[in-house]
């Protein structure tokens, strides 16, 4: 019964996704029956394109539009891909798979042979590198508005969390403080998880997986009524989002715990107000309410001297 | 001419004979290579003019057999559809040096008709072997056969051998076998050389050539029944003259004035003119030619060549091959992508008129070079030695930026350049480069370039057209992933409906009409569908 459920709200979400797929690409069809050139127009995903709202504090995606066109040199080879993409994306929707972004690219990447103006046999593929094929999604992504998991596409998951809080995903129902000395992985699909009951505090979300285990195993979780979570390293998107839906959902504070670097500040950045790349999803992920907890350089060398030097041994 | 007159006063004293061969280096026989090489020239160029003169289409035969392994000696046949030779003068011209048709002013292959006796002689002095002719002369149903062998010292032929027989069919035409001492792999070159630039200009000729090595002949299969008209007779220009051949022109005449003798042994020359310029440079009009002293014909001469009265040389005694020819004779051996030919306008040179030619063929099946390709004719031979010491050399080579034309070398480029004259300027007693003349250099250069006007233009429409056909290709090679995913994306959603949605074959159609109609937009027009047939996926 609970598996029908869960069935229930992915299918649901199949057909959204997939209407929105086929209602784009007919458009292009339509062109090409008008004897226009086919163009796609999508919202421009380029740093100069990303602006930062100081109202929202988040960084999102600037006005500027981009066009995709099959009858130009330049464009071809991407206005190729992206459909491919979405061909891709469309069949797995339809065939109710959960692809990885990986899978997407295995599956569209093909060998295209040719002869060139010279006569000579040429070999091209679709896409090269996984890098490829993870932009192309990323086009799709703002080009149809429907984010990568809506389209239930799957992605290597990082995130863990542990505390006081009970979960139902998949139709489980998951205990988040009886996980031993493991903890529950986040789902990629962070939306489809129903946050059933929370006992906590606050929310510390720490950078590397080292420093959760340590917490972890101290219980510190229990000891200081906080949902502990680490996103490994760069966040994903998963993460945030989850991050995001304790913080604004149910109410509880969040501060982010990194290293001393400039890593770390970028990691509490992305955090709190989005990135360049995913800036389209800032306001699906952002935190706009995070602290920054440290370790910042004073925590451990302590405040300047007056003569400007850092240090001042302990 | 001139020569003619020096060479039989030098003949009084020595056996003609004897005087070509003790300067058989000057005839182009000064080795076994060369000797075969020429061999096979002067009697190709003999068979050529027996037909080109008289306006028949030439066929050709040449057969090269070794006959004697252990002394080299080759056996060199040339048969031709000539006018043939009536059989009483056989044996004098093969047999008697100085003895031929061609001692009047016009544009022949050779000049003076020695280089196939020179060539009977050279075999006769390193083989023993007489020269073996057959001969059917027009209108005639016999074919008349010799074996001929020239007494050197004597300068007579010695007749060992001579038959005839009736022929069942009407035919006309001459064969010549010479039996010399010769080094075929080192001439086998420039004989295949030779015979291949004789096919380019000759295109209205059929040429069949047997080599001893192998038993595959090379043919060249006639192209064109259009023949170059054949050149006619003219008297010398007044510009062209020298003392000896004033002296010989006064010897002959049957004028009694000097105006008379002007008018009726000079082209471009009236009375009118004659008598104006004799009265100009202070001479009596009326005065007998022959009562000319040494020191009047000197000044004659000279006077002769500075006068600016005359009419320029006419050109009737030139053949030129023509544009068409040429272009067909580049065409039927190079099988170029791309040739043009200029001819240009008569021109002249110290009293000779000459026509320059040239034909430009690029790419296709030539191969590409480091430097242009040059073929260089005079009066339809193929010169072959000598090339950079060539005036065209120093054009083709120096003077025309074939960049600027669109050719990038290594580029299959093929450059032929024709001269055509009553006297063609060349470097050398070798005869196989031209001089710098610098008003032939002037026509030389003028004619490339106008040729290669041509070419770039070629080239360039070319490129632009390949460019093009790049971009279509960008556009095509993409057509099938397109027209699969929107296949696919086309059909609802819904899978419990089935249908609608466009088939992949239906979808690549349009998509490949939208590029057509891009490129009809652009005036050009590839094949879009046969692009998309070599398109494959895997």
């Amino acid at each position: 019964m609970s598996g029908q459920l869960y069935y229930d709200v992915d299918y649901k979400q199949r057909l959204e996704a997939a209407e929105t797929l086929h209602r784009t690409f007919v458009e292009i069809i339509e062109q090409i029956k008008r004897k226009e050139n086919p163009t796609l127009i999508f919202p421009k995903r380029t740093l100069s394109n990303t602006i930062y709202d100081e109202e929202r504090k988040l960084l999102l995606l600037g006005p500027k539009k981009q066009k995709r066109k099959f009858l130009d040199v330049n464009e071809a080879r991407k206005f190729m891909q992206t459909l491919l993409m979405a061909k891709i994306i469309y069949e797995a929707l339809i065939n109710n798979e959960y692809p990885t972004i990986r899978d997407l690219y295995y599956r569209g990447k093909h060998s295209i042979i040719y002869y060139d103006h010279k006569g000579r046999r040429r070999e091209e593929n679709t896409w090269d590198e996984q890098k490829e094929s993870d932009a192309i999604i990323r086009d799709i992504e703002v080009l149809t508005g429907l984010l990568r998991e809506d389209m239930l596409i799957l992605s290597k998951e990082k995130g863990k969390l542990v505390g006081k809080i009970k979960l139902k995903s998949g139709g489980d129902v998951i205990d988040a403080s009886k996980m031993g000395h493991g903890a529950y992985a986040l789902e990629p699909t962070p939306d489809l998880i129903e946050i059933l009951d929370v006992d906590a505090d606050f929310v510390l979300v720490v950078e590397k997986d080292a420093v959760f285990q340590q917490l972890h195993r101290y219980r510190f979780w229990e000891k200081r009524r906080a949902l502990l979570i680490t996103s490994a390293g760069q966040p994903d998107r998963a993460t945030r989002r989850f991050v995001k839906r304790l913080n604004e959902e149910c109410g509880l504070p969040v501060y982010v715990l990194t290293d001393a670097d400039p890593y770390g500040w970028y990691i509490y950045s992305v955090f709190k107000i989005g990135s360049i790349t995913l800036s389209y999803e800032s306001e699906k992920l952002a935190t706009p309410k995070a602290r920054f907890l440290g370790v910042s350089m004073t925590d451990i060398f302590g405040e300047r001297d007056n003569k400007g030097r850092i240090i001042k041994q302990p | 001419m001139a020569m003619g007159k020096s060479m039989r006063e030098t003949f009084r004293s020595l056996s003609a004979a004897e005087f070509f061969y003790r300067n058989r280096e000057i005839a182009g026989f000064s080795n076994p290579s060369r000797a075969l090489y020429q061999t096979v020239r002067e009697l190709v160029e003999n068979a050529l003019d027996a037909c080109d003169s008289h306006e028949i289409l030439p066929s050709l035969y040449i057969g090269i057999k070794l006959v004697n392994p252990q002394k080299s000696f080759y056996k060199v046949t040339v048969s031709d559809n000539g006018i043939g030779i009536p059989p009483h003068y056989v044996p004098y011209a093969f047999g008697k040096v100085l003895f031929g048709s061609k001692y009047k002013l016009r544009q022949t292959r050779g000049m003076f008709g020695l280089g196939a006796k020179m060539a009977i002689l050279y075999g006769q002095l390193t083989t023993g072997k007489p020269v073996e002719v057959e001969t059917t002369p027009l209108g005639s149903r016999y074919r008349y056969y010799f074996k001929i062998m020239v007494d050197i010292k004597r300068n007579e032929p010695i007749i060992l051998e001579r038959k005839m027989r009736r022929l069942k069919k009407k035919s006309h035409g001459t064969a010549i076998s010479v039996v010399v001492e010769g080094d075929w792999s080192r001439a086998k070159n420039k004989i295949y050389e030779y015979i291949k630039r004789t096919a380019i200009a000759i295109p209205y000729a059929s040429i069949t050539f047997v080599p001893p090595d192998s038993s595959e002949a090379t043919v060249y299969k006639r192209v064109t029944n259009k023949m170059p008209p054949p050149p006619k007779e003219v008297k010398p220009h007044p510009h062209g003259i020298d003392i000896e051949m004033l002296k010989m022109l006064i010897s002959v005449t049957e004028a009694s004035t000097l105006k008379e003798f002007l008018a009726e042994s000079f082209q471009g020359v009236g009375p009118i003119t004659a008598e104006k310029f004799l009265r100009d440079i202070g001479f009596d009009p009326n005065m007998s030619p022959h009562s000319l002293t040494a020191k009047g014909i000197k000044a004659l001469t000279s006077e002769l060549k500075k006068y600016n009265g005359f009419k320029p040389p006419r050109a009737d005694a030139l053949s030129p091959l023509g544009e068409d020819l040429i272009i067909a004779g580049l065409k039927r051996v190079l099988n170029p992508e791309f040739v043009t030919a200029v001819t240009r306008k008569p021109s002249a040179y110290l009293g000779h008129p000459f026509i320059v030619e040239v034909g430009i063929a690029y790419g296709g099946k030539i191969p590409s070079t480091e430097e242009p390709q040059l073929y260089r004719f005079a009066n339809k031979i193929p010169l072959l030695y000598d090339e950079k010491a060539d005036v065209s050399w120093k054009i083709v080579s120096n003077a025309i930026d074939w960049k600027a034309y669109g050719a990038e070398f290594p580029a299959p480029l093929v450059i032929f350049v024709h001269i055509c004259s009553t006297k063609v300027p060349y470097k050398g007693v070798g005869k196989e480069s031209i001089a710098d003349v610098p008003e032939i250099e002037k026509e030389i250069k003028n004619a490339i370039r106008e040729a290669a006007r041509k070419l770039r233009t070629y080239i360039f429409r070319k490129r632009k057209e390949e460019e093009l056909k790049k971009k279509t290709i960008v556009y095509v090679k993409y057509i099938p992933e397109i027209a699969s995913s929107l296949a696919v994306l086309s059909k609802p959603s819904n899978t419990e409906i089935n249908g609608g949605g466009l088939t992949v074959k239906e979808l690549e159609k349009m998509l490949l009409n939208l590029v057509r109609e891009k490129l009809q937009k652009l005036g050009a027009s590839i094949n879009v569908e046969s692009l998309r047939r070599s398109i494959k996926i895997r």
